[in-house]
């Protein structure tokens, strides 16, 4: 695929000064090769007096096969970072890439198709087209790719999310957990390399909540899935392998194996 | 209220310019409808005034057949009456004035007309005091046999100048004359459009009439010492009642004319009119799905205003009075483009040459208002069913996700669908079992609710059956489409029926001309045994070729027969009531007529007619109670009283129900003329012998088309074609407004499905298949509405055939041009109407989409 680039310097003149060979960021992030990341991205809206600067500077990598987790307070950044990582969203200067790919370097028909073959999304809500039938929604970005998939696979992953008997349903007629089941497996069902996930237990109830996150644990332990998860709650972030903090546009702290306790400490200090 | 709803109004002002753009469709084109013909009327007022401008008294035959449209047909006086109204105290001039069909061509060939229509005419000029006609420099009253002078305006189009011959034929026969003057009529280049020839009084009288010692009327000029009144009761008095004779002021000729006229144009004005109602029919489907479509987006606004406690009567009135400023801003904007339209329309026509108006459009008070209150009703009308179902709008909704529009079909539409179709049926049955016509009627708008009706029944299986093949080879982009064309069914049935209406009245009208089509090609087959006919190159009013050109035609020696065919108006008294009634009969000469015509005779024959006989069609002598020997009593122009006896009996009557021998109007002033010969060859001489020898006879007049049979019978099947297109022309209208249909609920459907379209594009679906999904959906609605259209179009088009079967409709046809044409110009359509609604859906912002406020 003609998306693989060598790491050119793409906006970032301090990218550029640093000259590396492979996109493995410095700075306080893990050693492992990051399945994706960002470096020195900054994020400004407005100009002048007015200008608000959603990313400052963040540079941060991912790993493969883990689950990771952004968090911070509202307005931190969070969401933002994370939209341009899948690249829903245009960084103002510095890059961002997954695999070996940056993603500035791609117009907008190859971002797409990159994101249907590449990158998963489970968002909080409004996840399915209301119009297509549960397995529909679940292989639509292999249909919209025109390809069949792997079906042993998507068999086995409708398995895993336990959806075999609702599979017809369409969603009006799924409650909103299994709406978010349905969700998990259509970022699982084409084997991207990464999914994104925005707030995905924000709309359900605390046990709806685990059930989803467990099946994204999962999707990691058994299926080597990488995951980057958005989210404000302590709970679902303990589910993750890392945590990053995230204060006004700028990486604050990072925590491994985090619990719901500790993360909730760490949180209850961005209030000083 | 009145606030919240103008807030809303001018809160989103693409939703209201959208409203609006369907009641601005509708209400322009009754805007330019009446404009244009209020500036026709106008022009005409203008010109009757101006041709009457110097006339203080008209003196006319008082002996006339009424007409249904226009002037009645006035009978001519003897010219020695001028001198007894010019002897009358009081009278300064008096003018004898002739007028009739006459056709002129230059040399070359060239028409005094741009286009056939205007009628042309030729006449006397008229002395100075009393014409309306101003000779340019250059010019000079024509004098003699030879000498004319024409209007500016044919002058133009013949390229014809001072000192030019011309070829003019008239009642008298086709001759050449000289041009002496250019005259305009006023200020105008002619009067009213046509073309005249103006001679001397004499030469008018022999050219025109073919009749010497004959006038049309008599102009008087007053000596300013009695009133125009007065005047005329003094010219009555004198000239006595036994002149038969009848004396108008000028004011009186004036007002007559424009009446008359305005009867014609009313004509017009209705036709025009159902038009304009058709176009703002379909216009009210759209205003009633914006409207529909907003209340069902704005529902939870609706209901968080329920919920801090707006009553269901002020959610709707506040939607009712966004209706009435939409209908409103649309109405006037819609008055507005009307001007627009009808300046285009005169300016077309006066370009193609039918230049009827004068200086500038003239819009009369009542245009704006028309148009204001009609679309303000229209749009207040749609709005009713949407506002109520706002007001209905439980609180609660407010606190839940905005569900769809519910898909599900109701009990009630299916069981009012099936009574409407059980009613529409019967009345069909009844109205072809021939009880009364009439039942055809309610049955064809029966149909027409049906379909409107059980348009959401049938709109969402058809739709997941058109795009079945889609999901074959457009994927899940073809499925989606037609998943998002089903879910709303409604929705889809009203666009799809928006167009539904346009595409059925074209393909109904194709099949009733088709049909017509065929009908004269078998009819004229049968009927027309010769084989050549020769018709007047312009056909206005009753005139054509001269009665002498049969003759000279069948004097060829490459020709074994020839005989005219002319038709005349008459009063039949009815053989019931003893009544008379105005008639147009058809006049042969049975010295000539021969074999020329087959009319099915099952009686009697058409070489049989003495001058005193009449043969009537079957159908008519069973109508009127007539068999052969019965008497007819008829009066002629002149008065004269004959009774005609019953002597032929014929069952084809495409062409006439009535026919009289030529000899009838022997006595009668009014010039006869043909409006075909029918020509057999002598046997044994070569087509093109026989061709050629006909047609440097008729040649040289350029006024006379010579045709075989073959060209004869297609030429005639095709002569609806103009008046078909002019049809086609005005529905186009309302096409135009259902394809804005598509487009602004293609619009409104993007916008409420922005979060959706952003999740795809967020999953990776590429923008062309956004837009390739949009264009399928629209696909899918103009498909739709054209099958269904020309489903019921057929029908239609049977019904009415079936209805005429017994005017002599006797085949019935359906148009394959045109539901090939509906075809693609509904694929065309829905693509065209998908191009921008496709464009907005593919830039949905991901986003916003997946933002959670």
């Amino acid at each position: 695929m003609s998306l693989v680039d060598p790491p050119v310097p793409q906006t970032s003149p301090t990218f550029a000064a640093s000259s590396s060979s492979s996109p493995i960021a410095p700075g306080n992030v893990s050693t492992a090769t990051p399945a994706a990341g960002a470096v020195d991205a900054a994020k400004i809206y407005g100009s002048g007096d007015s200008e608000v600067r959603a990313l400052d500077g963040v540079t941060v990598g991912f790993e493969a096969a883990h689950f990771s987790a952004i968090m911070g307070p509202s307005g931190s950044g969070k969401s933002t970072l994370m939209h341009c990582l899948a690249g829903l969203d245009a960084l103002t200067s510095g890059a961002v890439y997954i695999g070996d790919t940056y993603l500035a370097k791609l117009n907008d028909r190859q971002l797409t198709e990159f994101r249907r073959t590449e990158v998963g999304f489970i968002f909080q809500a409004y996840n399915l087209i209301p119009t297509l039938n549960a397995y529909e929604n679940i292989t639509l970005p292999l249909l919209l790719g025109g390809q069949k998939g792997d079906q042993a696979w998507i068999d086995r992953v409708v398995e895993t999310v336990g959806l075999r008997n609702r599979l017809k349903h369409r969603p009006s007629e799924l409650s909103g957990g299994q709406q978010q089941r349905v969700a998990v497996a259509r970022a699982l069902a084409s084997k991207p390399r990464i999914i994104f996930a925005d707030e995905p237990t924000g709309n359900l109830d605390s046990r709806t909540g685990a059930e989803i996150l467990d099946f994204m644990r999962r999707a990691v332990n058994e299926l080597g899935q990488t995951i980057v998860m958005v989210t404000h709650d302590p709970q679902a972030a303990s589910y993750a392998d890392r945590v990053v903090f995230l204060a006004d546009g700028k990486i604050v702290d990072e925590m491994q194996e985090p619990t719901a306790e500790s993360v909730l400490d760490r949180m209850k200090r961005f209030g000083d | 209220m009145f606030r919240i709803s103008l807030k809303n109004v001018l809160a989103r002002k693409a939703r209201l310019f959208l409203t609006a753009f369907a009641v601005i469709a509708g209400t322009a084109f009754l805007s330019g409808v009446l404009i244009f013909t209020g500036t026709i009327k106008q022009s005409f007022d203008d010109l009757f005034a101006k041709a009457y401008s110097k006339t203080d008294a008209f003196v006319r035959s008082s002996n006339k057949i009424e007409s249904q449209f226009g002037q009645a047909q006035r009978d001519q006086i003897p010219d020695s009456l001028v001198a007894a109204v010019r002897s009358v105290p009081g009278v300064a001039e008096a003018g004898g004035n002739v007028s009739g069909f006459a056709t002129m061509t230059s040399l070359t060939g060239k028409s005094s007309q741009k286009a056939s229509g205007p009628p042309e005419f030729g006449g006397s000029l008229g002395n100075v005091a009393t014409t309306p006609w101003h000779l340019t420099t250059g010019s000079k009253q024509p004098s003699g046999g030879t000498e004319v002078v024409i209007d500016k305006s044919s002058a133009k189009n013949m390229g014809v100048k001072v000192g030019d011959q011309i070829n003019i034929t008239a009642a008298s026969g086709s001759a050449k004359y000289t041009v002496v003057g250019i005259a305009t009529f006023g200020d105008s280049d002619t009067s009213g459009g046509a073309a005249w020839a103006l001679f001397d009084l004499p030469t008018a009288q022999k050219v025109v009439l073919n009749k010497t010692g004959l006038i049309d009327s008599i102009v008087v000029k007053g000596d300013g010492s009695l009133t125009d009144t007065a005047l005329a009761q003094k010219i009555e008095t004198a000239l006595g009642p036994t002149s038969q004779t009848q004396v108008l002021t000028g004011a009186q000729i004036t007002d007559e004319s424009k009446s008359a006229i305005e009867k014609s144009l009313s004509f017009l004005t209705l036709f025009l009119t159902i038009f304009a109602g058709i176009s703002l029919f379909v216009g009210s489907f759209i205003i009633y799905n914006v409207f529909s479509i907003s209340a069902a987006q704005r529902q939870k606004e609706n209901a968080l205003l329920r919920a801090i406690g707006a009553s269901s009567r002020q959610v709707s009135a506040s939607m009712f009075i966004e209706a009435l400023i939409v209908g409103l801003v649309g109405a006037v904007i819609g008055f507005a483009a009307g001007i627009g339209l009808a300046a285009l329309i005169t300016g077309i026509l006066s370009a193609v040459g039918f230049g009827v108006t004068g200086a500038g459009l003239v819009i009369s008070p009542s245009v704006p208002v028309i148009t204001i209150i009609v679309g303000l009703v229209v749009t207040l009308v749609c709005a009713i069913a949407p506002a109520l179902r706002s007001g209905r709008v439980p609180p609660l909704a407010a606190m839940r996700d905005v569900a769809l529009e519910k898909g599900a079909v109701s009990r009630g539409r299916v069981i009012g669908g099936a009574i409407v179709v059980a009613i529409a049926i019967a009345s069909l049955i009844t109205g072809l079992a021939g009880s009364s016509a009439i039942w055809l009627v309610p049955g064809v708008i029966g149909i027409y609710v049906a379909f409107i009706v059980l348009g959401p029944i049938i709109a969402s299986p058809t739709a997941k059956i058109v795009s079945a093949p889609l999901r074959r080879f457009r994927g899940v982009t073809g499925q989606i489409a037609g998943q998002n064309a089903a879910r709303n069914p409604r929705r889809t049935a009203i666009t799809a029926g928006a167009l539904m209406i346009g595409v059925s009245l074209i393909i109904g009208v194709a099949t009733v001309g088709s049909s017509v089509r065929q009908s004269i090609k078998d009819t004229f087959g049968k009927q027309f045994t010769g084989d050549y006919s020769i018709t007047p190159v312009s056909d206005s009013g009753l005139g054509g070729l001269p009665t002498a050109l049969s003759d000279q035609v069948a004097a060829l020696p490459e020709v074994q027969s020839s005989t005219g065919l002319g038709a005349n108006r008459i009063t039949i008294d009815d053989p019931k009531t003893g009544k008379g009634a105005a008639r147009t009969v058809i006049v042969v000469d049975p010295k000539t007529v021969g074999n020329l015509y087959n009319l099915g005779f099952t009686q009697g024959s058409l070489q049989a007619l003495t001058p005193d006989g009449i043969a009537i069609s079957s159908d008519r002598a069973t109508g009127d109670g007539l068999k052969m020997g019965d008497t007819v009593n008829v009066v002629l122009l002149n008065q004269a009283k004959v009774a005609l006896k019953v002597e032929g009996i014929f069952t084809q009557d495409t062409l006439a129900n009535r026919i009289v021998p030529r000899d009838l109007f022997k006595s009668q002033n009014s010039p006869l003329f043909d409006f075909q010969i029918v020509v057999t060859k002598k046997p044994g001489v070569s087509d093109a012998a026989a061709f050629a020898a006909i047609k440097k006879l008729t040649d040289p007049s350029q006024t006379a088309k010579l045709q075989t049979k073959a060209q004869y019978i297609a030429d005639q099947s095709s002569s609806i074609d103009g008046f078909l297109n002019f049809i086609y022309a005005l529905l186009g209208m309302s096409i135009f407004i259902a394809a804005i249909g598509i487009v602004i609920t293609l619009l409104l459907s993007v916008y409420e499905r922005r979060r959706e379209l952003g999740l795809m594009r967020a999953v990776g679906t590429t923008r062309s298949q956004i837009r390739s999904s949009i264009r399928w959906e629209s696909l899918i609605t103009s498909v739709l509405g054209a099958v269904e259209g020309v489903i019921i179009g057929v029908l239609l088009g049977w019904v009415v055939v079936r209805a005429l079967r017994s005017q002599g409709l006797s085949s019935f046809s359906v148009s394959t041009t045109a539901v090939v044409f509906v075809a693609v110009m509904a694929i065309l359509l829905g693509l065209a109407a998908a191009w921008f609604p496709a464009r907005r859906a593919s830039r949905s912002d991901i986003l916003a989409a997946i933002a959670t406020t």
